[in-house]
């Protein structure tokens, strides 16, 4: 008997288990897709013509979404308006595609950012308050796809669009602490504000399964809406270590945003044969989740030189996408990039590296810049980093009363996205053009 | 006696932990670069045929002799999609530049190889298979005298994890299959398939007289159940991954014997309990 309570505990515990096992990555898969650049990059023509290696620099009002310290080193009040133009270009490679050409483009227009900042006149300390709107991430994609089914006789058609955009109303403060030492922080609000905080993504799919000498048809239609919205800071300092060397530093604290997703799904299942068989399902789900936002940092130096007219700068920024982290309804954490649970997902931090560089002309009244960059930018996947690259240019002009700038930025990353559609040995040569204009009002 | 035993015991474990593996200079999976010898690596338990939900296997290799290769045995099963990635170690797999082999169960026949030239980068195989069974995967990296362009190295910094995993993806899929024991003048009216999660139903089956059915479902893991009136008469966990069709043949007949209805009265009930009750007690 003794003998026997022991193997039955040990079977209640196996089954346990195995129970516990098959709660993972259960019921519909639930995955983020973010094809824009995932790091919380800043804003403006002036940081991007330069690779984004800003941290240091963060000498305009962008510099609330580079380095919060930034703003303190503002001379003046000013406004500035961002505008960005963007062409995604995604080529794809699938097994058993039926379409010759896989290859995608989507242009979007958007406003990228727009500030006001208040300098506070002060004999000793220079001190800003600001207002800036950042877009944050974009989510356009779209996929056209027929793929031949491998072990059965058949076709699927996939469409799939998605659309939306998240942006963040930040409040900044900065704060000459020294003549040689600058702090600051932006608080940010994730919440609808100028545009609603959202993105939506829709799927169409039709296939044709050949069962013996019948064929099946399926339909199948699921849109879904995520709407997102809380609240973290961004807490920066810069050191003015020489009179030519500048060192930056910015933390970007992790986050519990609300995520409600709308779900509506309808498929229909036909036999024309036999339409007894035919099946109809539709569903309409409310989920109320949580997304734990990853912590990030970083770092950057910037080096004047040849009389102040060249500037150069480097910057190290670091992502914890291993703390990205989806809860469900049901209390199960997944990870939201590849909708695998957490304690399987093998997602590792990413750290991005630019660099980048600044030379002025001194010309009668104005300033005329010149800027280039390079910059690798890793995007979070399972168990490897997608490796995407980037170059930059970049110029403008600066008088007392106004200053404009325009950068282009191209950043490419080939066989990346493997883990998006697993199984069907999917990856994806990525090229996408960015075109920004800034544009700075001196009062 | 007994602190004597534990220090040898903690001697043992700090060997295995620490010593063993620096001094390694071959693989404890497979050290004498044949197929005979290779551990078996398995996704599913093979007496019951349950798939456990553990997605990945990681084993630590090298290619530390000259013309090493590592063989390994996978347990698969049809209509699966597997993953094999072989990912030189940062650190100190820097100068391996690995290729990956599938070979049915002889270890000859060749079924998918992969080899991108790449040193220090991964190599990843994607198989849907269609076998069920042992197949053999072997890791090695290209000869040098054979192989024009071909720079392999051998010896230190060419250590590699290999990770075996069945893979998943967005959007719908399908389950389709035969009905077994089924008869095409059964009525078809008191049948139902449906996929389910946490008792709710996220699709239903269009069964044909030729006793197949097809299911559209959402990506994602599900119960995949048959009723017959209401009883459940199967219940199988089941991946389905977008734009791909899942094959599952379901034994349904009337007089299919429900899981647990130890005194075959039909139905679970109380005396299934303490017949249960007895035969553990005895």
């Amino acid at each position: 008997m003794k003998m026997s309570l022991k193997i039955l505990f040990s079977k209640i515990v196996f089954f346990a288990l195995i129970s516990i096992a098959t709660t993972v990555w259960a019921g519909p898969l639930e995955q983020m897709e973010i094809p824009s650049s995932p790091n919380p990059v800043g804003s403006g023509a002036r940081a991007l013509g330069m690779g984004g290696a800003f941290i240091a620099v963060a000498d305009d009002a962008t510099a609330a979404s580079w380095n919060p310290a930034g703003i303190a080193q503002l001379p003046k009040s000013e406004f500035s308006v961002v505008g960005k133009y963007m062409l995604r270009s995604e080529d794809k490679s699938l097994t058993n595609a039926l379409n010759d050409d896989l290859s995608e483009n989507i242009r979007d227009f958007s406003l990228n950012y727009f500030s006001a900042a208040i300098n506070i006149p002060s004999p000793i300390n220079n001190m800003v308050f600001s207002v800036n709107y950042q877009q944050q991430y974009d989510f356009f994609r779209e996929w056209h796809m027929i793929v031949n089914f491998e072990n059965v006789s058949g076709e699927v058609s996939y469409d799939m669009i998605q659309e939306g955009e998240l942006y963040a109303l930040g409040l900044a403060y900065g704060l000459q602490m020294t003549p040689d030492l600058f702090i600051g922080f932006t608080f940010n609000i994730w919440e609808d504000v100028l545009s609603e905080n959202e993105w939506t993504q829709k799927h169409v799919q039709h296939a044709r399964i050949q069962l013996g000498p019948n064929t099946g048809l399926s339909k199948a239609i699921k849109n879904e809406t995520y709407q997102f919205s809380g609240y973290n800071f961004n807490l920066g300092a810069i050191w003015k270590a020489t009179e030519y060397f500048k060192l930056g530093m910015v933390i970007k604290t992790p986050f519990k945003a609300n995520l409600n997703l709308h779900q509506s799904v309808r498929t229909e299942t036909l036999f024309p044969d036999f339409p007894d068989a035919n099946q109809f399902y539709s569903d309409v789900r409310e989920h109320e989740y949580h997304l734990r936002m990853p912590l990030s940092y970083g770092f950057g130096i910037a080096y004047r030189l040849l009389d102040h007219r060249l500037t150069l700068s480097a910057d190290m920024y670091r992502t914890h996408w291993n703390q990205f982290e989806m809860e469900l309804n049901d209390g199960s954490r997944v990870s939201p990039i590849s909708g695998q649970d957490m304690n399987i997902a093998d997602i590792n931090p990413t750290t991005w590296l630019k660099f980048g560089m600044q030379y002025d002309i001194p010309l009668e009244s104005e300033m005329l810049h010149l800027r280039s960059g390079i910059f690798y930018d890793p995007a979070p996947a399972e168990r490897s980093s997608d490796d995407y690259w980037g170059i930059s240019l970049g110029s403008g002009i600066t008088t007392n009363q106004f200053a404009i700038d325009g950068a282009y930025q191209i950043r490419f990353g080939n066989d990346v996205g493997g883990s998006l559609l697993e199984g069907l040995e999917f990856s994806q040569d990525v090229i996408e053009h960015q075109v920004i204009v800034s544009m700075v009002y001196y009062l | 006696m007994l602190h004597f035993i534990k220090r040898i015991g903690y001697l043992i474990l700090f060997y295995y932990l620490f010593i063993n593996q620096v001094i390694a200079s071959g693989d404890r999976y497979e050290s004498d670069n044949n197929m005979n010898t290779a551990t078996l690596i398995q996704l599913y338990d093979p007496d019951t045929g349950d798939q456990f939900d553990i997605f990945e296997i990681i084993q630590q290799h090298n290619m530390f002799d000259e013309d090493d290769e590592d063989w390994f045995i996978i347990d698969v099963s049809t209509d699966v999609s597997y993953m094999i990635e072989v990912i030189p170690d940062i650190q100190t797999g820097y100068k391996c530049d690995p290729f990956i082999e599938i070979y049915e169960s002889d270890g000859v026949t060749l079924i998918k190889k992969v080899d991108q030239n790449l040193e220090g980068k991964k190599e990843t195989i994607d198989w849907l298979s269609d076998y069920r069974g042992i197949v053999y995967a072997r890791v090695g990296q290209c000869n040098p005298d054979n192989v024009q362009g071909c720079a392999a190295k051998y010896g230190a910094n060419t250590n590699y994890k290999i990770i075996l995993s069945k893979t998943s993806a967005g959007g719908f899929g399908y389950i389709s299959g035969t009905i077994l024991s089924c008869q095409t003048d059964m009525d078809f009216n008191k049948l139902k398939i449906n996929t389910s999660y946490q008792g709710k139903e996220y699709a239903k089956a269009s069964i044909i007289p030729t006793c197949k059915y097809l299911i559209t479902v959402e990506e994602g893991s599900y119960l995949l159940n048959a009723f017959i009136d209401t009883v459940n008469i199967y219940s199988q966990q089941v991946e389905v991954k977008a734009l791909q069709v899942s094959n599952i043949n379901i034994t349904a007949s009337s007089e299919h014997k429900i899981k647990g209805d130890i005194n075959n009265n039909k139905r679970i009930d109380i005396e299934d309990v303490i017949l249960l009750l007895y035969h553990v007690s005895k």
